[in-house]
């Protein structure tokens, strides 16, 4: 089994709910910009997934989704073999709710947690108790179009982060919670990368990648990252023990095709961040990081930095490798 | 065609965050089921109410240690809207919701097709129902109007009298 990693939009919306596109436009403005896949994701309700699977459609690949739009915030709900309903959750039974996503095949996303909520949007803000965040199989980082912008993201990374060094296995998304068409603009857009099995892109192998924790986003540059600990090869996601090993990471420019060419974003380093803190650089200017280093409890991710709209930025992170 | 439900509601701050369940009984088969649906008013006009809610709600969401509000432009989140949906059940089914920000709405279920954010149902007899998600009421009061019908033509939007 080989993993491959395909581009995805992971939050879209149509006129199924308060989005501007119809289905068809939708895939094929995704189409447009690269994405290999997207996450049907409407607010309440699943009635386009039927008018995607139209006969004759191939590309992009659709999977099917719901974004449960509670007064409390938003949960992305991806595949599953039943509808499970959205209406009754409150702060205090929400983890009631995810079991029961998990035990309907589902996977569970937050998206944007920092979202400003009512009156300012419908619920957005991310106000749930959660306990079980072993029931949370992504969290969305980046949330919208320019992600590098929004100061909903600036808090996103933090909470990200916190859960991480409690021990929880989340992965990393962005979403751009698109809503319709550009018109002719060229927005700053991010994409996420899913590990696939074989770059099959089925609904389970898509599951797979968010419940294993494949995944990296990136505002321009394609990652690869492995970690060989005992003569053994491991990737994002994957569970190693304490102890050397070494890591080898690169950022690659990304497919000329995709928008993500056309952000304009330089590497100017990749860094090996673990519990936090800045383990490892790569050289001045390289896009290569190959380290030995020792590897503590907890996680590590690669994260590349360089130029964005003349500024330093942080321009693709990785889903962790955890260490237990 | 056949008025099955009409009521009205005003809705106030009390009921943010409620879901309203308006359960109707089909007693015989329908071609389609229509429901048209209102609410008024959807702008805040006021802008001084809208500033108020947006500094409050800005303090509220953005921690100002970690995101200085000099960093948020208002502008953003201006205007605001009263918003209210709707989602409909047929018997233990869900068939679907109007997610939409637009405040009148017309919704038609019918075997073969539906609008929408529905599944295509056939309108059998029994327990519907529909329920309204109040999510925001900035104004001191929402009026909102429902009315469903049951109609024997399949494109039955299109026989019922505007609301």
């Amino acid at each position: 089994m080989k993993i491959q990693y395909r581009p995805f939009e992971m939050h879209c919306h149509t006129h199924h709910s308060d989005g501007r596109f119809s289905v068809g436009q939708l895939l094929e403005a995704a189409e447009g910009y690269g994405y290999e896949g997207i996450c049907l994701t409407d607010h309440n309700t699943m009635s386009g997934v039927r008018e995607a699977a139209q006969p004759g459609r191939n590309a992009p690949f659709v999977m099917p989704g719901i974004e449960w739009t509670t007064f409390y915030g938003h949960l992305l709900v991806l595949g599953g073999t039943r509808y499970v309903d959205w209406r009754f959750v409150t702060p205090d039974t929400i983890d009631g709710a995810l079991q029961e996503i998990r035990e309907a095949g589902g996977i569970a996303g937050i998206a944007h947690p920092f979202e400003p909520g009512a009156p300012m949007s419908c619920g957005s803000f991310w106000e749930f108790h959660v306990t079980r965040w072993d029931l949370i199989h992504y969290i969305e980082v980046w949330s919208g179009e320019s992600p590098h912008k929004r100061a909903k993201n600036r808090l996103s990374l933090p909470f990200y982060d916190r859960l991480l060094a409690e021990g929880y296995r989340i992965a990393v998304t962005a979403g751009r919670d698109w809503h319709g068409p550009d018109q002719g603009r060229r927005p700053i857009l991010a994409a996420t990368y899913l590990g696939v099995e074989d770059g099959q892109l089925t609904p389970e192998h898509v599951g797979d990648a968010l419940r294993c924790g494949r995944t990296y986003i990136t505002l321009g540059p394609e990652l690869t990252c492995a970690l060989i600990r005992d003569g053994c090869l491991s990737g994002l996601g994957d569970t190693v023990s304490p102890g050397r090993a070494e890591i080898h990471a690169a950022a690659g420019p990304g497919k000329p095709e995709g928008i993500w060419a056309g952000n304009g974003a330089e590497v100017s380093e990749l860094r090996l961040v673990a519990n936090g803190r800045i383990a490892a650089v790569s050289p001045p200017g390289s896009g290569v990081l190959d380290t030995a280093v020792l590897l503590e409890r907890g996680w590590m991710r690669i994260e590349a930095w360089g130029t964005l709209e003349g500024a330093t930025r942080r321009l693709a992170l990785t889903s962790p490798v955890y260490i237990r | 065609m056949k008025l099955l439900n009409d009521q009205a509601f005003s809705l106030t701050k009390a009921d943010v965050l409620r879901n309203i369940d308006i359960p109707f009984l089909v007693e015989e088969e329908f071609a389609a089921l229509v429901i048209q649906m209102n609410y008024a008013p959807h702008r805040i006009e006021d802008p001084e109410l809208c500033a108020e809610e947006i500094r409050t709600c800005i303090r509220r969401y953005f921690p100002e240690e970690e995101v200085p509000a000099g960093n948020i432009d208002p502008d953003d989140f201006d205007p605001l809207f009263n918003f209210v949906t709707l989602s409909l059940d047929c018997g233990e089914r869900y068939v679907g919701c109007a997610h939409r920000h637009a405040p009148s709405l017309t919704v038609k279920i019918s075997e073969g097709d539906a609008s929408p954010g529905f599944d295509p149902v056939p309108v059998e007899k029994g327990l519907w129902r529909v329920m309204l998600h109040v999510h925001a009421v900035i104004s001191s009061q929402v009026q909102c109007r429902l009315r469903i019908w049951g109609t024997e033509e399949a494109d039955g939007e299109d026989t019922v009298p505007a609301l």
